[in-house]
């Protein structure tokens, strides 16, 4: 079990240079000129004033020695600095990680655990008005985009009713209350559509393990509904759901994008948007790089999962 | 013998050195303030200060972005503008009807040339740390700018300075290379903000993340992207100001979250009042809205270097066709004013000029005898994240096609849109903007001067170069009006540009932030005398 988990620990080592290497690519492919935007377009400046900023940026070098210098700096444990704010990225991710984290960790529960029972439900009632509600809800859940979905809650629950305010982050260690009320939201936007797909699949995977064989034994040995499924279909039913899920919640990260900004939560996702619109590489740089260590962080988790669930996948 | 501060006639004895000179009474002696005092641009005030306002009470501010940094002579951001305005103090002023007012600099005397400006410094001012603000301060400041070690955004501003001495704690003597009208509307500006020469050592050069100035609020703390929080400052130069015992700004990006949090009371004020939310926000009891006709103006800029822009002919035909009025709802919600010139018609330098109403007959008449009577093809290139552009594109795409003209749109983000139309000048037609001008110089210099880098048309024409020196060379306002309206005449023969519309711009207020007074190029300093009157 150890020597699998340093052999998939070690396979990251490439992943995350491959990942590098490509983001710092990309990010220097995208039209626009860092300078530039900094400057507007509209200042009168002479072209030696310009390369005088660009200089300061570090942009006046070849691309392969900004590379060189900026994976010398992370292999220092600095992801860099960013042109605009002239803060470290370590600095901005220490102050916004949390921020995203809570917020996806909350999206997280709010999305799985009662999309779990409703898929379960769903699936031992097969075609009753429960298994029917949970699919329609599922439908509207799949189809309706988080942005929408975020702006109506907020027309909902703070222009109409007034309960939670729209805007107004506080730090968790500040005013954890008031942190919460800023989260809600965000959280419940972009659990909706997580919470629609695992549904769907809790129930499909469960309603799969219930037409087995090993299922009509049980039930023909005459135990009873709950240790069926509790002994039997759920725990068989896990790996397919384990999945989908793994994906799923890390595919919350990308969400945090649109629903932070809305929502004005200073965390992550607004950070590597702003940066892309302004071409602030090494924050693209930095947060792709984080954003894919935590990417393949939970993919890992998710293997690590199925090898204590499935025995079987152990010994391989 | 006479030098005049703005507030009130002060008899002062002239210098020596100055003899020859002419001595200018301040912006009245540049005949800025009378003639224009019944100006109607900006001077909507949220409603009317009542008699004895109130002190104290914290305002609580959505500001629509985060400033990012807070050293304005690093980036050239408004969002940065909207926040050190209310912590830093220039030497000049801008007043809601864009004319120019002392600050810092009590009072000041321009030589005969219009080269050496001599600003005598307010007595007393002291920074947020107790140390008095001295003339070598500004030298600090103004040099700090320049340096090539800074790398500022905004060196450029300052283009015209050639020296910029402190002969004593009071004095500021700058001394210019060419005469430059717009040095006063220039010194109030972001990048000039006065700066704590032993405080920005004390930081080592970097007053990104810190703000200390002589302004109405003291800055306490910047979480990024969270909130800026600002205390009163006691030791104010401006008597009895401000009356608030602080500002909280919190960063509402996203318009439905910005008018939602003015609504509910989340805050107080918001900038940037959403223009689809103007009507709503109106019929809000609760709420004031401030705002008015803005310094900006949206446009059509043909790329002149290709046909078949190039040719007078295409552009008067697309002049003509365009429908200024059927653009206003689509893009700024009917918040705007349709305008073939610059400026709107209360601004000093404004051509009046009459908006002539769409002819598709004419337009056609135009293109044929530029030989293309089937029309052509070709690109409109606008900013996809600015809906007031893109949706004007939208508009003039389906105009077009009226006069035969097929356009494909070319909707990109920001920092393609430079590379496209600034930098490469690979477009055929852009729908883009200009704002936050306070002198039409700006305005006017940047986008037809040739060869300046904001000229993105690539239009030259002697005779406006030339009247472009003249306007910047004479202080007298009336004059440079005249010149200015010259310029714009020749602008609309020449047509580089079809102007569309200028824009509204507003902030929205609770009912009870009261002495809030707009100005029409977005600052928010008067912030200094808002209050908050909760009865």
């Amino acid at each position: 079990m150890a020597q699998y988990i340093l052999r998939r620990v070690a396979l990251l080592v490439p992943v995350l240079l491959g990942v590098s290497l490509v983001v710092f690519v990309l990010v220097r492919l995208i039209p626009g000129d860092a300078t530039l935007l900094a400057i507007g377009v509209d200042q009168r400046i002479t072209p030696e004033q310009r390369e005088l900023v660009r200089k300061s940026y570090g942009l006046d070098q070849p691309a392969p020695v900004q590379y060189l210098r900026w994976m010398g700096h992370v292999l220092r444990g600095n992801l860099g600095t960013s042109l605009r704010t002239r803060r470290t990225v370590n600095e901005e991710l220490r102050l916004r990680l949390p921020v995203t984290l809570e917020l996806t960790l909350l999206a997280g529960v709010i999305g799985t655990v009662p999309a779990l029972a409703a898929g379960v439900v769903a699936a031992v009632k097969r075609n009753s008005a429960v298994d029917y509600a949970a699919t329609v809800a599922t439908l509207v859940g799949v189809s309706v985009p988080n942005f929408l979905l975020a702006t109506l809650l907020v027309l909902v629950f703070s222009f109409w009713l007034r309960w939670l305010p729209p805007i107004g982050f506080v730090e968790f260690t500040n005013d954890p209350l008031g942190n919460l009320r800023t989260m809600v939201l965000p959280a419940v936007s972009l659990a909706l559509p997580l919470a629609a797909v695992l549904m769907r699949n809790t129930r499909s995977a469960v309603l799969e393990t219930l037409s087995q064989e090993h299922v009509r034994v049980a039930r023909a040995k005459g135990l009873p509904q709950g240790r069926v499924l509790s002994r039997h279909v759920i725990l068989n039913s896990a790996l397919p759901i384990l999945t989908v899920a793994g994906i799923q919640v890390a595919g919350l990260l990308g969400g945090t994008v649109i629903i932070e900004t809305i929502f004005g939560l200073p965390g992550i996702g607004r950070y590597v948007y702003e940066a892309i619109a302004n071409r602030d590489y090494p924050v693209v740089q930095g947060v792709t790089l984080v954003v894919a260590a935590l990417f393949v962080g939970v993919s890992l988790a998710v293997d690590v999962l199925y090898a204590v669930l499935d025995p079987r996948l152990r010994t391989r | 013998m006479t030098t005049r501060n703005d507030d009130q006639d002060h008899r002062a004895e002239r210098p020596a050195a100055l003899t020859r000179r002419r001595v200018v009474a301040g912006a009245a002696g540049l005949g800025l303030a009378a003639p224009f005092a019944g100006l109607r641009l900006g001077t909507v005030a949220a409603q009317e200060a009542s008699p004895v306002p109130v002190s104290g009470g914290i305002l609580k501010v959505g500001l629509q972005a985060d400033p990012t940094a807070l050293d304005a002579q690093k980036q050239s951001l408004t969002a940065i503008w909207h926040v050190v305005e209310h912590i830093y103090d220039g030497l000049t002023r801008v007043r809601p009807d864009l004319t120019v007012e002392p600050a810092l600099a009590e009072r000041w005397e321009i030589s005969d040339d219009g080269l050496t400006y001599i600003f005598t410094l307010r007595e007393g001012v002291l920074f947020h740390d107790g140390t008095p603000l001295k003339a070598s301060d500004v030298k600090f400041t103004f040099e700090r700018l320049v340096d090539p070690a800074t790398a500022s955004t905004s060196a450029a501003e300052l283009a015209s300075m050639e020296s910029v001495e402190a002969p004593d704690d009071r004095t500021v003597v700058m001394t210019l290379t060419q005469p430059d009208a717009s040095l006063l509307t220039t010194l109030a500006g972001a990048s000039v903000l006065i700066y704590s020469q032993a405080f920005v050592e004390a930081n080592n050069n970097d007053v990104s993340q810190v703000a200390m100035g002589t302004g109405p609020f003291v800055f306490r703390e910047y979480v990024p992207n969270t909130r800026i929080v600002l205390d009163r400052n006691p030791n104010y130069w401006e008597e009895g100001l401000p009356y608030l015992d602080g500002i909280e700004m919190t960063i509402a990006a996203d318009d439905t979250s910005r008018t939602t949090a003015v609504v509910t009371g989340t805050v107080d004020f918001i900038e940037y009042a959403p223009l689809r939310d103007i009507e709503l926000l109106r019929q809000d009891p609760s709420l004031t809205l401030a705002g008015d006709a803005n310094t900006n103006i949206r446009f059509i800029g043909f790329n002149l270097t290709k046909e078949p822009f190039s040719n007078p002919l295409v552009r008067q035909a697309i002049a003509a066709v365009v429908d200024r009025e059927a653009m206003l709802g689509p893009t700024v919600y009917g918040n705007g004013t349709p305008t073939a010139t610059l400026f709107p018609e209360t601004f000093w330098a404004a051509l009046p000029a009459e908006l002539p109403a769409p002819d598709a007959e004419r337009a056609r008449e135009l293109l044929t005898e530029a030989g293309y009577p089937d029309g052509f093809s070709t690109t409109i290139t606008s900013w996809s994240q600015y809906s007031f552009l893109s949706n004007a594109a939208l508009v003039l795409q389906e105009q077009l096609r009226q006069i035969g003209i097929e356009a494909e749109l070319n909707l990109v983000e920001n920092a393609t849109m430079v590379e496209q139309v600034y930098t490469g000048k690979t477009f055929d037609l852009a729908v883009t903007g200009e704002s936050a001008y306070v002198d039409p110089n700006t305005l006017i210099l940047g986008n037809f001067g040739t060869g300046e880098a904001g000229n993105f048309a690539g239009y030259s024409n002697p005779e406006v170069d030339e009247l472009i020196a003249q306007g910047i060379a004479v202080t007298d306002q009336a004059e440079r009006a005249e010149i200015y309206r010259q310029i714009q005449e020749i602008l609309l023969a020449d047509l580089p540009w079809v102007n569309l519309f200028i824009a509204n711009q507003y902030e929205a207020m609770k009912g009870y932030v009261k002495g809030y007074q707009h100005i029409p190029n977005g600052s928010n300093i008067a912030f200094r005398t808002t209050y908050l009157d909760k009865g």
